[in-house]
Parts: C-alpha cells; structure tokens; sequence
C-alpha cells in the first residue's frame, strides 16, 4: 500500500474518532432529544425582533 | 454540566441582558485586533492578487527583483487573503460570536489577544521569508515549517480561551454556530501540524498537501463561515433557523465525511485509484451536507426577502450563502473524473477557489462585520452609499473574475485535450479571459478598499452620529 493511503487514512480515521466520540457525547448530553430550544439563544432580551439590527 | 445555574437555556430577563453584556465587554479588545488586522491582510493581500493578474497582460512588467515575480506574489497573495484576511477575520468572529452563544465571557481575553499578535507576526515573517525565496514548495503550505510552529503556538492559546470559555457555559444547549466554532477549532491544528511534518515526499507529499489544501477550506474556513450564517440570518430576521434539526444533520454529515476530500486533486496522478476514488465519493456526498443547509437558509428566509433591501449584514450574508450552495455543488462536480479531466491545470480552478474564499466566506464576514462593528465602537457605519458600492463591485467583481475563468479554464482545457492543436493554442485563447480576470478582480479590489476605508471611519468613529443603523429605512437601498 502506498504510504500516502496509510497517512491519511489513519489520521481521518483518527478524525472520524473524535467526531464519533463527540457525537455520542452529544447525543447522551440530550443534544438531539430537544433540540429546538437551542434555536432561539441567538436571541436576547434586549434584542427584539422588530427589526433588522435593532438591539446589541 | 453540574456547574450550570438552574434556569439553563432561559435565564430571567435582567440576567441575560447582564450576561450579553459581559461576554460583549469581555471580547471588545481580542475581537477588534483580529478583525483590525483581517481588514489590514484584505488590502495587502488584495492588491497582490491584482498584481499578479495583471502580470498576464503584463508580462515584463516587475520582473526586476525577485521579490516581484508573479511565483511570489501570487503566492503572497493567497497567504494574506487565506490566513490573514479570512482567517483571522473568522476567528475574530468566533471569539466575538461564542461568549454571547454560551452566555460566558470570553475565557483569559488576554490569551486571545496575544493570539492575534502571533498570528500577525506569524504571518509577517512567514510572508517575508516567501518573498525573500524561501518557502516549503507547497501550495498552501508554503510558509516554512520552522515559521509555523508561531501559529501553532498562537492557535493553541485561541483554542485554550475559546474552549475555556465553552466549558464555562451558562446554557444547557450548544447552538449551531457553536459546534462549528468547536469543530474548526479541532480540526485546523490537526490538519495544519500533520500536513508541515517534515516527513512526507514524493507523491505522499502531494497528496497530505492536496488533503490539507482542500480541508483547510472545508474544516477551517466554511464551518467557522457557516457559523456566522447560523447565528445572524435569525438575528437580523427576529425569527429562528426554520429547522433546527436539519443544521445538525448538516453539521455532522460535514463532520463525518469531509476530511476525506481534498484527494481528488490528484487525479491522474500516481496514487492508488481507491484513494482517489474514495475522495471524490466523500466530495459527491457534500450534497449532503450543502443542501441541508441550503434549503434550510431558504425556508428561514422565505417571506422575509424584502429584509434585504435595508440590512447590510441579511444582503452579504444571504448573497454569501447562495454562493456556497453554488460553490459547493460545483466542487462536487469538479471531483467527477470526466469533469475533471478537462479543468485540471486550468483556470477553471482558480475561478472556483475565488468562488469559495471570495464569494461564499468573504461575502458571509462583510456582512458579519457590518452588524459586529458597531456594537463594538458604538460607533454606526456612517455611509449607506458606501455600503451600497461595497456590495455591488464585490458581488460583480467576483460574478465577472469566477465567469470568465470558468468559461476560459473549459476551453483551455478543451483545447489541451485536443491532439491535433499546438499547445499554444491553449495559452492564446485564455487572453480574453485573462482580462476580464483582470478587471473583475480590480472590482474586487475596490469594493475592499472602499469596504477598508469605511471601516477606518467607523473605528475612528468619524462622520456624523446616527441614532439608526445604516439602511434601517425599508427601501433605502435603490
């Protein structure tokens, strides 16, 4: 095998650990269970919608 | 997180506007000098890129010192716009954009800050030293190795401040943006220190550098890009991502499939074919991933088009995330062998990357950087007119720079293929194409220069005060 294939294959390997790792970490922190409240912390008090760029 | 205070996700109204408010005066210093430095790169690095262009029409022209030929300052010039305009201006993004996201001022801004002097000084002697005739031959790569171990350093003293302040989180929740910052954050120093290891040649080389090449786009550059189109397409609309679920459904197809692209490169070349073949299976599968995000930005826009008639930052970054759909699409295209057997060694490629740096991300930061400003010198943008100008020479210059190449780069390559024609034949048609290369990049370079100069203003709080940001009216923009 070319050492080339043997480089990158086991370093995105190595890569694909990490994000299989953080994704059951995730999934077990209930990342995923109820994710839509996550969409609005974007959003602050100060903040209102009522326009575009109006608030911090 | 046994840390977390009780409320989570929905803090009182009066705590939240405290906590957006330190995570706001945490980040000021550290934010204002990666992005101080990003805009001073953007017009460094932009008048290289012109230079070199012109050097096509131009041939003779700057020939007399080494330092001026077109090998090193077309190479200065994708240094400075890669790493010190986009990259820095990206993590400037993401130091600003985490804290208010996970309600925790910026962890040691002090580490941030020294960052962005290391990374400014990394690229100081990195891009002396390219002038000089030093570098490591690598496209991408070129800063020698003993020079990059500064950014090593100055990244891991980001990734410490950033990371810091993520564990420190007030939220039960990591938004969207934030698991790109954390992902970019990971992936780029493991990237960028297998790919200068002083181990690699031959043909192994060329592929850990195409490997890095591509990735440093799509693991550095688009999820930190994303990020920024995640957190203000919502803000500025008042309304959340239509789908949550699907941002993460495109986050983790990103994460799983795209480090193995970046072989595709190498087509043709003397690699084994299930390498090859393995990467352009990784880049088709972007589609994944791109529409995900894609049809979400287009449901949440949907019925909220008129917007960008009076928000410079909605009209950049919407304009700049239609691009990514288009560039990432036509990258998964570019991978197929049938394709790619014609642009290979073509323009075609150079009108693509200017498609991505140019078109998706710098697009995505303008627009950022017009809502970041002003909250972080109080100051507003003085001019709507240039604003306005801004936007139209940088969407035309790259509309005109990424046609003309394309068009030319498949005739080019065409022209290549084709046995019964002199060589030269390819070089001469590319003329016309080489021009308008030309001309769309000094549109690009204006809009920069204008965009520079605007920016002086702001941050030296020049102009008249205004009570209302720019565009606010409904119809403002003509």
């Amino acid at each position: 095998m070319n050492p080339a294939a043997v480089y990158i294959i086991a370093i995105c390997a190595a890569g694909l650990g990490v994000a299989g790792a953080a994704f059951v970490w995730a999934a077990l922190k209930g990342e995923f269970s109820d994710a839509g409240e996550a969409a609005f912390l974007v959003f602050d008090e100060d903040d209102p919608p009522a326009g575009p760029e109006q608030g911090a | 997180m046994s840390a977390a205070p009780a409320y989570l996700d929905s803090p009182p109204p009066d705590v939240a506007v405290a906590e957006r408010v330190a995570a706001d005066q945490s980040t000021r210093r550290p934010a204002l000098l990666f992005f101080h430095s990003a805009v001073a790169w953007l017009v460094i690095g932009s008048v290289l890129g012109l230079v070199a262009s012109l050097k096509f029409q131009f041939p003779d022209w700057l020939t007399g010192e080494a330092a001026l030929t077109f090998g090193r300052i077309r190479t200065v010039h994708l240094n400075a716009v890669a790493y010190g305009w986009a990259g820095m201006s990206l993590v400037g993004l993401a130091v600003w954009m985490v804290p208010r996201l996970v309600r925790a001022p910026l962890y040691r801004p002090g580490l941030a800050v020294a960052a962005a002097w290391g990374w400014n000084l990394w690229l100081v002697l990195g891009l002396g030293a390219v002038l000089a005739g030093w570098n490591d031959g690598l496209e991408w790569l070129e800063i020698p190795y003993p020079i990059d171990a500064i950014v090593v350093v100055a990244g891991g003293l980001m990734a410490i401040s950033v990371l810091g302040t993520v564990a420190r989180r007030k939220t039960k929740h990591f938004y969207v943006s934030v698991w790109y910052v954390l992902a970019a954050m990971v992936w780029f120093p493991i990237i960028f220190a297998t790919a200068n290891l002083p181990v690699f040649g031959g043909v192994e080389q060329a592929a850990v550098n195409w490997w890095y090449g591509h990735n440093a786009l799509g693991l550095f550059i688009t999820p930190l890009a994303l990020a920024g189109a995640y957190y203000f397409i919502p803000k500025v609309l008042g309304r959340p991502i239509q789908s949550y679920s699907l941002s993460l459904v495109g986050f983790w197809a990103l994460a799983f499939f795209y480090s193995l692209n970046g072989i595709h490169h190498l087509i043709g070349g003397p690699l084994p074919a299930w390498l090859i073949t393995t990467s352009i299976t990784a880049s088709v599968m972007m589609v994944i991933p791109v529409a995900a995000t894609a049809v979400n930005f287009h449901t949440t826009m949907v019925g909220r088009f008129s917007a960008l008639r009076y928000s410079p930052t909605l009209r950049f970054v919407v304009a700049g995330s239609m691009i990514y759909t288009a560039v990432s699409l036509q990258g998964s295209v570019e991978a197929l062998r049938g394709f790619n057997r014609i642009v290979h060694f073509t323009h075609y490629t150079v009108g693509h990357a200017h498609l991505g740096v140019y078109g998706f991300a710098s697009l995505i930061l303008f627009g950022c950087l017009y809502f970041i400003i002003p909250r972080l010198v109080d100051w507003e943008w003085p001019s709507d007119r240039l604003i306005r100008w801004h936007f139209w020479l940088a969407l035309g210059g790259v509309a005109i720079y990424v046609v003309a190449l394309c068009t030319g780069g498949w005739l080019q390559g065409e022209a290549m293929l084709d046995a019964g024609r002199p060589f030269m034949d390819s070089v001469s048609l590319t003329r016309p194409y080489l021009i308008a290369r030309s001309v769309g990049g000094t549109l690009m370079l204006a809009a920069n220069v204008i965009f520079a100069w605007h920016y002086w203003l702001v941050v030296r709080r020049r102009g008249t005060e205004r009570m209302e940001p720019a565009w606010s009216a409904p119809g403002a923009l003509a």
